[in-house]
């Protein structure tokens, strides 16, 4: 999903800040969630030892991925399905469709799934002239929103009830209803024969395990198990990250992805199956393993590890960022930090070089990621990356500048003295464009240029101590 | 920063060292840790600054910053962008020698109480750099609640400041409402100044406080440990 607004990041993070009901909102999902994760954690014995061995178990399923993919399908394969290879996006999407062509498929159900969003499947789906319905509540409602996610786990979790139910009513055809219950009875009920008639359907994955060849869901719903199991083809689309060692892991895993997804005990309905299983047997299973970067990533030490995400959104419920700007803004997958370390790629030159700056680097996503991704590193290789730089004359300008008078000290001395005089100067017009810091002065007012610098205290003074300059009340 | 914008946090820090018997020495060679171009996305200038400024370190027997963001510049920033097995070794003996000013006084010469005497209540502002420059979160704490005459308040709602380098002149809209939120929050709890470890937390938040006309003063960890 590329962005869907043209409009600057900062533009788009004043009108949230406008809307305070939505910031409201916000915050107070956000401290339920936090409330929930405190309650998650407090019910392992050791939730560090936990989530350190989440974070491992994840490290090594990423050092061996090439043979436990080679495992997984080896044993998906002898079970009955069929597995295909895609390096790109757009090889997957070819695939996808090809196979469903080949099913006669008119009627697709789809589950939530970061990956088959990635590989455009919507679209694909329009083109191929084959009806694709969303059966996951969130993202039916951002469907009919016509919105990008607002969360990589709760994509719609920015409307309010009463939005929810109006867009039900208005863009859906449901009867006005009042209650969340009533929502998903009304949904319920119009999915319930789309299931039973529909020829095919497309979900993503959770896990793959290697040893055993068992694809894994973990969902809250229990839409992507009916996607899977009822209709005659089922296509999974996975990225090769999700192939797991064993099915000795799973324990530790979807403890971790609950407690860090903010489930109050494991997540509601997970699924765990393989083509033998009999109520699927006989049917048409495929599985698109989707590259699509993912090698390239894992080959550099400061993205390799965003290959571990179990797909918590933890990280994006700690950003600072994601709870002022709010999900839409990012026009991502997964808005926040993970997206932001992930997704740039996919936006437009000028959006990409916005949104590679549009963090503090605070690392609160670091410090609760539940498999201990150093977001902080990947966020900065973003930034990193050729064409991702800063943006703006001014900001080159000083920077620069900065490069310039970095390498030798009398440079500097000089340089950042003339930068302090200039700027404490050219305050009187300060709300101008001739102010070099207006974008600082904006909101804020600059220190007090001190009689000395540090340097010149030194050379003068040797160290001697001068009174104590902070005064006493 | 610290040199021209906030000598005395300089000035303060050496001061405690100095009483607690240590020999400080400046070595005006240094320019500044590469952290603006780092953030900036430019490696290959930040590694270059990177080996200057181990070069000039290279024989101190340890090095001290008043700022966290320096720190963990150096600590863990540098471990990434120096490349090559011998250089790497050379740089970790460097860095492993780098300390933020309360981490130096917390974990490695075990001092929490400096003698120091401050009348006031004050709220904390934790640098979010804190979690990479080695220290431990809550050394700051720490060395303030052994301040004679100091009182610290709890924040329900202490975080981020928003400064974030070259991010606050990105998005000054964001990065100053991040500002709002930590000031709102110091103002609410009736604190009479705020310490942080870090300048550039202290240039965020006194910029922000200025513009509100807010008599609450911002002071680096060392200007209070200084006092007497």
């Amino acid at each position: 999903m590329k962005s869907l607004s043209s409009k600057s990041f900062e533009r788009q993070v004043a009108e949230q800040l406008y809307d305070t009901a939505s910031l409201t909102r916000r915050s107070d999902r956000l401290a339920r969630s936090a409330t929930n994760r405190v309650a998650g954690w407090a019910r392992f014995r050791d939730a560090g030892m936990a989530r350190a061995a989440a974070g491992a178990i994840r490290s090594a399923d990423l050092r061996r991925m090439d043979l436990l993919l080679a495992d997984f399908s080896a044993r998906f394969e002898h079970a009955g399905g069929v597995v295909h290879w895609a390096p790109d996006a757009a090889d997957a999407r070819e695939m996808l469709t090809a196979v469903l062509r080949e099913a006669g498929a008119k009627t697709v159900v789809r589950g939530h799934s970061a990956t088959l969003d990635e590989i455009g499947t919507d679209a694909a789906l329009t083109a191929a002239g084959m009806d694709g319905v969303h059966t996951a509540f969130g993202d039916r409602i951002i469907a009919l929103a016509g919105e990008p996610a607002s969360h990589p786990v709760y994509p719609a979790s920015h409307h309010t009830r009463e939005a929810v139910a109006a867009l039900l009513h208005d863009k859906g055809g449901e009867a006005l209803c009042r209650t969340p219950e009533e929502m998903s009875d009304a949904v319920r009920a119009r999915l319930r024969p789309v299931f039973l008639g529909a020829d095919a359907g497309v979900v993503g994955a959770n896990f793959l395990l290697a040893d055993t060849g068992h694809v894994v869901w973990a969902e809250s719903e229990g839409n992507v198990r009916l996607c899977a199991v009822l209709p005659r083809t089922l296509v999974i689309v996975a990225g090769i990250d999700k192939v797991t060692a064993s099915a000795e892991n799973l324990p530790v895993l979807l403890a971790t992805l609950a407690a860090a997804a903010g489930d109050k005990t494991l997540t509601p309905a997970i699924s765990v199956i393989r083509p033998d299983a009999d109520s699927v047997r006989g049917r048409r299973i495929h599985l698109i393993l989707v590259d699509n970067g993912r090698t390239q990533r894992l080959a550099s030490p400061a993205t390799a590890d965003t290959l571990r995400c179990i797909g918590c959104g933890a990280c994006s419920d700690a950003c600072p960022v994601y709870r002022l700007a709010g999900g839409t803004a990012f026009g991502m997958r997964r808005p926040g930090p993970y997206g932001l370390a992930t997704e740039l790629g996919e936006h437009e030159p000028w959006r990409r070089r916005q949104l590679a700056m549009a963090t503090p680097l605070c690392g609160a996503c670091t410090e609760v990621c539940p498999v201990h991704i150093d977001l902080h590193d990947a966020l900065v290789a973003a930034r990193a990356a050729p064409g991702h730089a800063l943006h703006g004359l001014r900001m080159r300008i000083l920077l620069a500048a900065y490069l310039w008078s970095v390498r030798d000290h009398a440079r500097f001395a000089f340089g950042a003295a003339v930068f302090r005089k200039l700027v404490v100067a050219l305050d009187f017009v300060r709300d101008t464009p001739f102010n070099p810091v207006e974008a600082w002065s904006r909101h804020r007012t600059l220190p007090e240029s001190p009689p000395r610098t540090f340097r010149r205290w030194w050379k003068e003074t040797g160290g001697i101590q001068p009174p104590n300059p902070v005064n006493k009340p | 920063m610290v040199d021209q914008w906030m000598p005395e946090i300089g000035i303060c820090m050496a001061r405690v060292l100095e009483r607690l018997g240590h020999t400080v020495t400046y070595d005006s060679q240094q320019t500044c840790c590469g952290r603006p171009a780092f953030d900036s996305g430019r490696l290959v200038e930040a590694a270059a600054i990177a080996r200057r400024q181990l070069g000039i370190f290279a024989d101190a027997e340890v090095i001290v910053t008043p700022s966290v963001s320096c720190a963990a510049m150096m600590r863990r920033e540098y471990g990434t962008l120096i490349t090559g097995d011998e250089a790497v070794r050379e740089a970790h003996q460097i860095t492993e020698r780098v300390h933020e000013f309360g981490d130096f006084l917390v974990n490695r010469l075990h001092v929490e109480e400096v003698g120091a005497r401050f009348q006031g209540t004050v709220a904390v502002q934790e640098c979010c750099n804190t979690r990479r420059s080695g220290g431990a979160p809550g050394d700051m704490r720490r060395l303030l609640s052994k301040v004679a005459g100091l009182r610290i308040v709890d924040e329900p709602d202490s975080g981020c400041c928003g400064f974030g380098g070259p991010f606050s002149m990105q998005f000054p809209l964001l990065s100053s409402s991040m500002g709002m939120m930590r000031t709102d929050s110091v103002l609410k709890s009736a604190a009479q100044y705020y310490v942080s470890n870090d300048p550039a937390c202290l240039l965020q938040m006194r910029g922000i406080m200025g513009r509100r006309a807010k008599p609450v003063r911002g002071l680096h960890l060392a200007e209070v440990l200084a006092s007497l």
